[in-house]
């Protein structure tokens, strides 16, 4: 009575979602990676290492090339280094796409800032 | 506020339920009391149950009380974590991804144990064969047992799944970074 067996479809259905779930896990290392240095790069632009910060968003943008967040972060650290062609790359990537209003902010108002700049060299 | 009956929300979230009670026959087994009957999932109130024999000391009706909690809050975690970085952190989530946060999601937040539950392991703590040490960890335990029960009508137990599921992998990258 104490080992009354679990049913045949809890086994099926275990061993699905066991599949899927290892399916995932074999992905999330690469997902954590992208994660960490994406929090790095956070950190390092919070303290005002731009230059670091970009590796480490880069890093994260080589992860999730997809991710609108990653990508204005690291066209956002280009900027505050100073390295405007790989910001116009990473704000060019993302043109057009949804992001936080407060994101959105910043990206524009850096865009505005090369133009301005660009515009004063000629 | 809004109410959603407990049957509908137990439909959406039925594999919690699955393993919810999977974890409670899980505990029986490892403390060798028999069960009499197991119905893992159904429409109706409640929505899944586990009879057994009544247990020989109070701290075997502690484990299986308890053994939901500990069993569906390291399982929703575990299956939710490779998904929730790209779909709460990125918004980079594909329809596996989507699939493993419902998953996880809908595990742990039936980790709470029902107000059965509690009441199987008040009778069982509050006779007088228990010793007064039982009695001081089990209380406590009771105690939190219908908080949590009843907290679920504020949904306390969806927010609790949704912390395990989407806050574990938001705290391994702040430990590792």
């Amino acid at each position: 009575m104490a080992a009354r067996p679990f049913p045949r479809w809890i086994h099926g259905a275990s061993v699905f979602v066991a599949a899927v779930v290892l399916i995932a896990v074999i992905r999330f290392p690469a997902a954590l990676s992208g994660a960490i240095a994406f929090e790095r790069g956070q950190r390092a632009e919070a303290r005002g290492s731009f230059d670091v910060a970009l590796a480490e968003y880069s890093k994260a943008a080589d992860r999730f090339p997809d991710s609108t967040l990653v990508i204005a972060r690291k066209g956002l650290a280009a900027y505050h280094s100073r390295q405007y062609a790989i910001a116009a790359e990473a704000f060019d990537k993302i043109a057009g796409q949804n992001a936080s209003e407060g994101l959105a902010r910043e990206v524009n108002g850096a865009i505005l800032e090369m133009r301005r700049e660009s515009s004063a060299k000629r | 506020m809004f109410f959603i009956p407990g049957p509908v929300i137990a439909a959406l979230t039925f594999p919690g339920v699955i393993v919810h009670e999977m974890a409670h026959q899980l505990f029986c087994r490892l403390f060798r009391v028999a069960v009499l009957d197991v119905c893992y999932f159904r429409f109706g109130n409640p929505a899944g149950y586990v009879i057994h024999e009544p247990t020989l000391a109070a701290r075997q009706q502690i484990w299986i009380g308890i053994g939901p909690f500990i069993v569906n809050s390291i399982l929703g975690a575990i299956v939710s974590l490779p998904a929730a970085i790209q779909v709460v952190q990125f918004d980079v989530g594909s329809p596996l991804h989507y699939f493993l946060i419902w998953l996880g999601v809908s595990i742990a937040m039936h980790a709470f144990p029902s107000t059965g539950d509690a009441k199987t392991l008040r009778t069982a703590v509050s006779g007088p064969s228990v010793s007064s040490l039982a009695k001081l960890v089990a209380y406590p335990i009771v105690g939190v047992i219908y908080v949590g029960a009843f907290g679920s009508m504020v949904w306390l137990d969806a927010v609790y799944g949704l912390g395990v599921a989407l806050a574990t992998p938001k705290l391994l990258v702040m430990l590792f970074a």
